[in-house]
Order: C-alpha cells, then sequence, then structure tokens
C-alpha cells in the first residue's frame, strides 16, 4: 500500500516539466531534421505515438489491482532501471554542459554538478508527494517564463531568414525524426511509474489526450520559435533556446531574457532529477534511503566522466545503444505488461 | 546519521507518551482532582502551610461565626482587600445564622455576595486555584470547601498591539491575563459554537491555556490531535507560548514556522472562524494558531477591513517585498561578480566605480553590511525606546555615512542593504527565516553566482513543499494548487464572493490528507 499519493494533475504537470526540459535542452544536440519542414509533421507524429504507446497503461491502471503485477515484474524493472538511469546521466551531463558553458564559464565543473546531484537527493527522500508539489509550484513560472520567450522571440524575428523549405516535409524523415523525438523523451516510463501513486483512475486516457495536445502546441511553438530566431542557422547553435532568450531585444524594456530562462530550467532540471533518482530507487525496490548514496555515486561519476569527455558523451547520447534501448522500452514495455497480464488473468481462470 | 537522529528522537517521544499521568500528565481544568478536604480545619490549614511552607505571601485569615471556625486562604497580591472584606468577611460576621447550621451550601447560597464560586471537595484543587488568584473559604467540619472568585491583582490594561499595528480595525490588544483575552474573543464571536477548552499544563508552573475553536466549522481530528499534543508536554514551567509552539509543529526543525502568532483578538478571531484552533497561554499578550501556512505571511488583518482591491494590492507588495528582501542582496552579488554581462551597462559601471574604491570583495561587504544591521536592530530593540532610536540614527547615518565616505563600503551595497531591511519588515512572520535564508543566499552566490542561487532555491523549495502543519500542506493553496482559495489568497475578492471559500478544511490539500486515510 502507497502513502505518498498524488493527483493526475500533479502527474501532468511532472510529465510537462519533464517535456520542457528535455526539449529546451536536448533539442539542438539531437538529429532532429529542424533544418527542413519534416519537424512539423515529426513533432505531430510523435505526439500520436506517445498516445499509443501510453494506451496499454490506461487500460491497464483503469483496473486498478493490475498496477501492483507490473511493479513485481523483476525483468521490466531491471529494464526500466537501466533506462532511467541512461536519461539520467544524460539529462545530468547536457544540464552540465549547458551550465558550464552559459552560467559559469571560469567555474570547476565539479562546482556544478555535485551540488544538483547531492540536494536533488534532499527531494528525493521527501518522497514523490513533496516532488509532485514542488512541480505544481513551479509550472505557473515555467509556463509563463517559456511562453515569454517564445512570444517576444516572434515579435523579435527576423522573418526574412527562413528556410525555404520550411514547409516541405517527407513523410520517411519525419518519422524518423519522430521516432527520435520520441526516444529522448521518458515520459512513458516516468508515467508507468508514477501510475500507482496515483489517487484517482478517472478517465486518465482522456487526460493524456489534453496533454499530448497542450505539449504537442508547446513543442510546435518551441520549433517555431527556433526557427523565426535563426532560420537555416540553427544547426550551428549549440543551444538555441538560451540563444534565443539571449537575442531577445525589445525596446530597452524586454532585452537579456536568458536569466529568466536559466532559473526556470535550473528548477526544472533539479525536479526531473529528484523524480529520476525516485524511480530509480523504486524499480530496485528498495525501501532503504542508503541506496541513494549508490546512485549519486554512480551518477556523478559518470557525469564527470562525460562531461569532461564532451565527444565521447556526444557519440554515446547520440548512439544506436541509446536509441535502440530507449525505443525497445518505449514500445515494449507496456505491451510486455499487457501480455504478462493476460497471462496471469488465464493463469487465474 | 541521521536515521540515528531519528530513532534517537522516536525512541525519546515514545518514553515520553509512556510515562503516564503519574510522572505529572497535563489535565484537562475539570478532570478529577484525588485528594479530599479534612473536616477537621486544623489539618487541612496545616496541610496547606506544609505544602506552601516558606511562602511567606501565604495569607491565612481565621475567623469565628457563631462559634464556627473557618479560614480565608489566598496568596498575597492576587485579592483586592476590600472587596474580600465586604464580599466575604463582613457578610459571614454578620450574617443571621445563630441557629443554623453552618455548611458550605448554605454559606455559598445564602451569605456571600460573590458572583463566581467553585464548591470542591478537593484540597488538591483548592491548593491548585488559590495560586492562580482564587481565595478559599474552609469551614471545620466540612468535607467540602469553596473557591471565591475574587481576583483583582494588578495587569496592564488594554491596548494596541506594538507588533501588528493598523491603519483601519480595532485597536484592542491581547494582554497577559489569559481571562481576559478570552474575553476579548467571546466578545467578538457571540455564539455557542466558540468553545474555549481550558488545560494547565507545566508540572510546577500549571500554567493555564486556553484552547478556542468553532465547533462545526474547526475539523474535530484537529482538535483532537492539538489536544494531545498539548497533554504530552513534559516541561517543569511554561512562562511563554513559545515553549509549547514546538509541540505543535510537524517539523522541529525546519527554519519556517508552522504555528501562527497574533497578537490581536480580532486577527485570532478571523483565524478561527476559517477553521483553525487558537491556543491562549496564561502569561503571554499574544495567541498562536494551528494549522499555520506559508500564505499567510503575505496576509494582514487590514486587508478584510479595506476595500478588496487595496486589499489585493497590499499582498502582491508583500510578495514582491519578500522576494526582495530575501533575493536583492544576492542577486547583486552575484550579478556584479559572475554574470557581469547581464547588467545593463550604466548599472555596471556605476558597480565598477564604486566597488573599485572599496578593499572588500562584493561578498564579504554584502555580509559585513548584513551583519552590522542587524546588530544595530537587535541593540535598537533591547535599549530603552528613546536611546534605541538614537541608536538607530547613529548605525544609519553615522556609520553608514562614514563607511560610504572613507571608501569601505560601496554606495550600492548600501542603498541595497538598506531596501532589504526595509523589505523585510513587510513580511515579519518569518523575519527570522528570511534573514537566515538571506545569508545563506549571499553566500551561495558569492560561491556559484546565479547557480547557487537557483539551487538554493530549489533546496528551500523543496524543504518548504515537504512541510505540513497538522497535516495540511504548508503551500497550500498553490502547491496542492486550489483555485477556489486563491479568491482569498493572490487574490482578495469582495465579502458577498468570499464567505464561502473562509475554511481552511475545505483546501485541496487538506482534502487531500482526509482521502489518504
Amino acid at each position: 500500500m502507497i502513502n505518498n499519493k498524488i493527483s493526475s494533475i500533479q502527474l501532468f504537470i511532472i510529465l510537462f516539466i519533464c517535456r520542457i526540459i528535455s526539449f529546451a535542452i536536448n533539442m539542438p544536440q539531437n538529429k532532429y531534421p529542424i533544418y527542413s519542414g519534416n519537424i512539423w509533421l515529426s513533432v505531430v507524429i510523435k505526439s500520436i505515438l506517445s498516445f499509443i504507446v501510453i494506451m496499454p497503461y490506461v487500460i491497464i491502471f483503469s483496473k486498478q489491482k493490475y498496477i501492483d503485477n507490473i511493479q513485481k515484474n523483476n525483468a521490466l524493472n531491471f529494464i526500466l532501471f537501466i533506462y532511467l538511469m541512461l536519461k539520467l546521466i544524460i539529462t545530468s551531463v547536457q544540464f552540465s554542459n549547458l551550465a558550464g558553458d552559459t552560467v559559469l564559464p571560469r567555474m570547476s565543473i565539479l562546482f556544478i554538478i555535485i551540488p544538483i546531484c547531492i540536494f536533488t537527493l534532499y527531494a528525493s527522500i521527501k518522497g514523490i508527494e513533496t516532488i509532485a508539489r514542488m512541480a505544481q509550484f513551479l509550472i505557473p513560472f515555467m509556463i509563463f517564463g517559456v511562453l515569454i520567450i517564445i512570444i517576444l522571440s516572434y515579435i523579435n524575428a527576423d522573418y526574412s531568414t527562413l528556410p525555404d523549405d520550411a514547409m516541405k516535409f517527407t513523410f520517411k524523415e519525419s518519422f524518423f525524426g519522430a521516432c527520435y523525438m520520441l526516444s529522448n523523451n521518458y515520459e512513458a516510463a516516468v508515467f508507468l511509474l508514477l501510475l500507482p501513486y496515483l489517487k484517482d483512475n478517472k478517465k486518465i486516457g482522456i487526460k493524456y489526450l489534453k496533454f499530448n495536445i497542450v505539449s504537442c502546441i508547446f513543442d510546435i511553438s518551441v520549433i517555431g520559435a527556433m526557427f523565426v530566431t535563426f532560420g537555416k542557422y540553427i544547426v550551428n547553435v549549440s543551444y538555441p533556446f538560451f540563444s534565443i532568450a539571449r537575442n531577445i531585444k525589445i525596446t530597452k524594456f524586454f532585452e537579456r531574457l536568458e536569466s529568466i530562462y536559466l532559473a526556470l530550467w535550473i528548477l526544472g532540471t533539479f525536479v526531473v532529477i529528484a523524480l529520476m533518482y525516485y524511480l530509480l530507487k523504486n524499480t530496485l525496490k528498495v525501501k532503504s534511503n542508503k541506496i541513494y548514496i549508490f546512485l549519486s555515486g554512480v551518477l556523478i561519476a559518470l557525469t564527470l566522466y562525460f562531461t569532461f569527455s564532451k565527444s565521447i558523451f556526444a557519440a554515446f547520447s547520440q548512439s544506436l545503444f541509446v536509441f535502440s534501448i530507449s525505443i525497445i522500452i518505449i514500445f515494449a514495455a507496456p505491451f510486455l505488461s499487457m501480455i504478462q497480464i493476460h497471462e496471469r488473468r488465464n493463469n487465474k481462470k | 546519521m541521521f536515521n540515528h537522529l531519528k530513532n534517537k528522537i522516536k525512541r525519546f517521544s515514545d518514553l515520553n507518551m509512556n510515562m503516564g499521568i503519574n510522572s505529572g500528565e497535563n489535565v484537562d481544568i475539570h478532570s478529577i482532582y484525588t485528594i479530599p478536604i479534612d473536616k477537621n480545619l486544623e489539618h487541612n490549614i496545616e496541610n496547606i502551610q506544609n505544602d506552601f511552607k516558606d511562602c511567606s505571601d501565604l495569607i491565612i485569615r481565621r475567623i469565628n461565626v457563631h462559634g464556627t471556625n473557618m479560614a480565608v486562604i489566598s496568596f498575597a497580591g492576587f485579592y483586592d482587600k476590600e472587596v474580600i472584606s465586604l464580599s466575604v468577611i463582613n457578610p459571614l460576621l454578620n450574617a443571621d445564622c445563630k441557629n443554623k447550621k453552618l455548611t458550605t451550601d448554605f454559606i455559598e447560597k445564602n451569605v456571600l455576595s460573590i458572583a463566581e464560586t467553585i464548591n470542591t471537595p478537593y484540597i488538591d484543587q483548592i491548593k491548585t486555584l488559590i495560586m492562580s488568584g482564587f481565595s478559599a473559604l474552609l469551614i471545620d467540619g466540612e468535607s467540602s470547601g469553596l473557591l471565591l472568585a475574587l481576583q483583582a491583582f494588578a495587569y496592564r490594561s488594554i491596548s494596541e498591539s506594538d507588533n501588528e499595528v493598523v491603519l483601519r480595525g480595532p485597536r484592542e490588544g491581547f494582554i497577559e491575563v489569559l481571562q481576559m483575552n478570552m474575553t476579548l474573543v467571546r466578545r467578538r464571536i457571540k455564539d455557542s459554537s466558540l468553545k474555549l477548552e481550558m488545560m494547565q499544563i507545566g508540572r510546577k508552573s500549571r500554567t493555564f491555556i486556553c484552547i478556542a475553536y468553532l465547533s462545526g466549522v474547526a475539523d474535530m481530528k484537529t482538535v483532537k490531535e492539538v489536544k494531545k499534543r498539548l497533554k504530552n508536554i513534559r516541561l517543569d514551567f511554561i512562562f511563554e507560548s513559545g515553549y509549547i509552539e514546538p509541540y505543535l509543529e510537524d517539523n522541529l526543525f525546519s527554519i519556517f514556522p508552522t504555528v501562527g502568532i497574533t497578537e490581536r483578538p480580532d486577527t485570532l478571531c478571523g483565524k478561527i472562524s476559517e477553521g483553525r484552533i487558537g491556543i491562549m497561554v496564561d502569561g503571554t499578550p499574544s495567541a498562536i494558531y494551528v494549522p499555520y501556512l506559508f500564505p499567510e505571511v503575505f496576509e494582514n488583518s487590514e486587508d478584510y477591513y479595506q476595500r478588496s482591491i487595496f486589499g489585493t494590492m497590499l499582498r502582491w507588495i508583500r510578495i514582491a517585498a519578500l522576494f526582495i528582501s530575501l533575493y536583492l542582496p544576492a542577486l547583486y552579488v552575484a550579478l556584479a561578480t559572475f554574470h557581469q554581462e547581464s547588467l545593463p551597462p550604466p548599472i555596471l559601471n556605476l558597480i565598477i566605480t564604486s566597488s573599485a574604491n572599496t578593499p572588500f570583495s562584493l561578498v564579504f561587504e554584502a555580509l559585513l553590511m548584513h551583519i552590522i544591521y542587524e546588530i544595530i536592530r537587535e541593540a535598537g530593540i533591547r535599549l530603552p525606546r528613546p536611546v534605541g532610536q538614537a541608536m538607530g540614527i547613529v548605525g544609519a547615518l553615522v556609520i553608514g555615512e562614514s563607511a560610504v565616505s572613507v571608501g569601505l563600503m560601496g554606495v550600492p551595497m548600501v542603498i541595497i542593504v538598506a531596501l532589504t531591511a526595509i523589505c523585510s519588515f513587510v513580511v515579519t512572520d518569518i523575519y527570522e527565516a528570511v534573514l537566515f535564508m538571506r545569508f545563506m543566499f549571499i553566500i551561495a552566490a558569492g560561491i556559484c553566482g546565479l547557480y547557487g542561487i537557483m539551487i538554493l532555491t530549489a533546496l528551500m523549495l523543496t524543504s518548504l513543499c515537504s512541510l505540513t502543519s497538522f497535516n495540511i500542506p504548508y503551500l497550500s493553496p498553490f502547491a496542492p494548487f486550489d483555485l477556489k482559495s486563491q479568491r482569498d489568497m493572490l487574490v482578495r475578492v469582495p465579502w458577498p464572493f468570499l464567505k464561502k471559500t473562509r475554511n481552511i478544511s475545505n483546501l485541496a490539500g487538506a482534502r487531500n490528507e482526509k482521502d489518504n486515510k
């Protein structure tokens, strides 16, 4: 029996923060077909795929008792652990790189990595309720901040630099791009692992659909902002969303908004890393908080290694291994769960 | 390490729980007293004299009424001599009762002209209540005594609270006498649903406390929990409500308070009307109340007395003041030290010019200025009022001005510290917590710039989100978010739209906690 419970709105807020963070950080560093019109279709296809892969969980969750069966599946937990650990390392390395390059260029990377890895443990130890409340508290500021940056970037944009093929697309490339985007999102795993903490299971599918539509609009808005700001030069920009915020200059009032972006992004990443820690502990089914010492040790060591070896990290994060394991988890896990539950029901009969 | 500490605390609280009534458990005022009054008056007097041996303020006045020995027992300074002579001794000596037996009942009903008496068969109740200002009348041959409510000790008159001044609203503040404070509350809520329950806590001080709540509005589980926590207090002496505050907090080690405090009866009544539970302690000119949530630091009783739009505006000003008092010095240190590119060139020039002449780093300058300011403030509070004001002027004008002209401090830093100090007095409920966090933010900004500030903010938020006050999330109604409650939080809507939302038990967080149970 789980004592810490969260509401469905808190679940979707957590997912949305994951989306904002992964999209705002990952966007420039992956092989999205960002330079062409395929990106628009990719976002839409990705949203449809997200909905499809989430649906089995929703069906399982509507029959609450089967959720516990998924939690007891050791093989699934092991795969989820590996997957979440990979995502956590990638998120923290990207965070360190961006922080090191933009916020504290003259500071040792240790001062960036160690505080966030240690302090997020405190939030994880406090439990999912605390993380959810934190997400709920932060989300208005995050949405407001991101919206301000997006809107101002549209006002500030030079539309003459828009690429010619901005509205041309091919289905094959778009599908591939959608898969790649999907592989960078860990929403499905987070959704699955947080379902048992939900208080209410009413209309969770409908709620996810609404969330997906909002997220899709958000993704398109972010891409649009990048398009109108950088045009075809987007591929050469290291941190596009950060650069958008930095480039905004409308009268003397709206300028240098990167501080807003950085503040929100650091707080958002804090929530995401704390959440990942918490979910990792759950997949290991360990009750003692001592496991966090091991998790943070591994995270700090690997983050430091990859931060100092940027080329290795670039190769690793975009490797076929990471892509494959992500796709397998995202597509296979829900259907494996369905099959497992179906078999259990048959055995009972 | 933390688990070890946690286990120690748990063992300690278990030990306390198991100590039972023999160790001096705090009891309801009307619960059982055990030692009966002896029929022999001399035995009773001896018993009391033995207990109060060497207590020079114990006064025993023996009288003989038509052959029956009696004694009026009280403590010096607790009663008015004239009143006791006129209401007790004179009526007794002049009573027309030659052929009647002088029983306690007879004297209570036919002789004494006192509004409030307690007829008790217990000598320990007499001992306890004479220390609270009652006088006792013991009669030879009677197994019961009379407690006479003749308290007339000197106390401060009701005056305006110094710490919670309002431009519009009542000018009454709580005083040190519990009974008067209870009257101030009762006068404002003339309804039978207002319950004022008395308890005594403190094994030696036997301090009276009053629990005030509205039955039917307050959550009875919370009322029960408050009583339970108060009964489990194992202190010998309670001289101020601050002694019991930690026992009402869910988290002892948090820097943020989860118990509210007010010196104004109208504020306490407002809180009680929202379903909160007020606790008044004898000898304390303020009342505490629970549950207390973080957003309440932005509220003031005056918000409800003036037009709603101004009430709303004042809340937003308080929110801004909190942010300024928390972040301004740290942001200045971070921007000027690490992120100069984010500052507009004119401001950057000003900072460079002023800091070029000062010998200290900005972070050291900020810390030093704040420490000096806090010392001046502390000295100003402790010193007699006229000297305190002079001290403030000396501190602000002489030291500040001299430090700048000599070149020890930069002008921008003096302005920032002054602005921060002013803003910190807007949200006084969490002054100490804000002060502590401000120092932490300055240090973090000095080490890691904006990154340090944001990481510390995240840590502070985690702490705030994990706190609860009687199982209600501390950040409620922001997290968990409750839209209906925003009518009296981010905005203060006019009363016709407000009245239905004013109940703390209806907050989203409170509902969630109930659901979980």
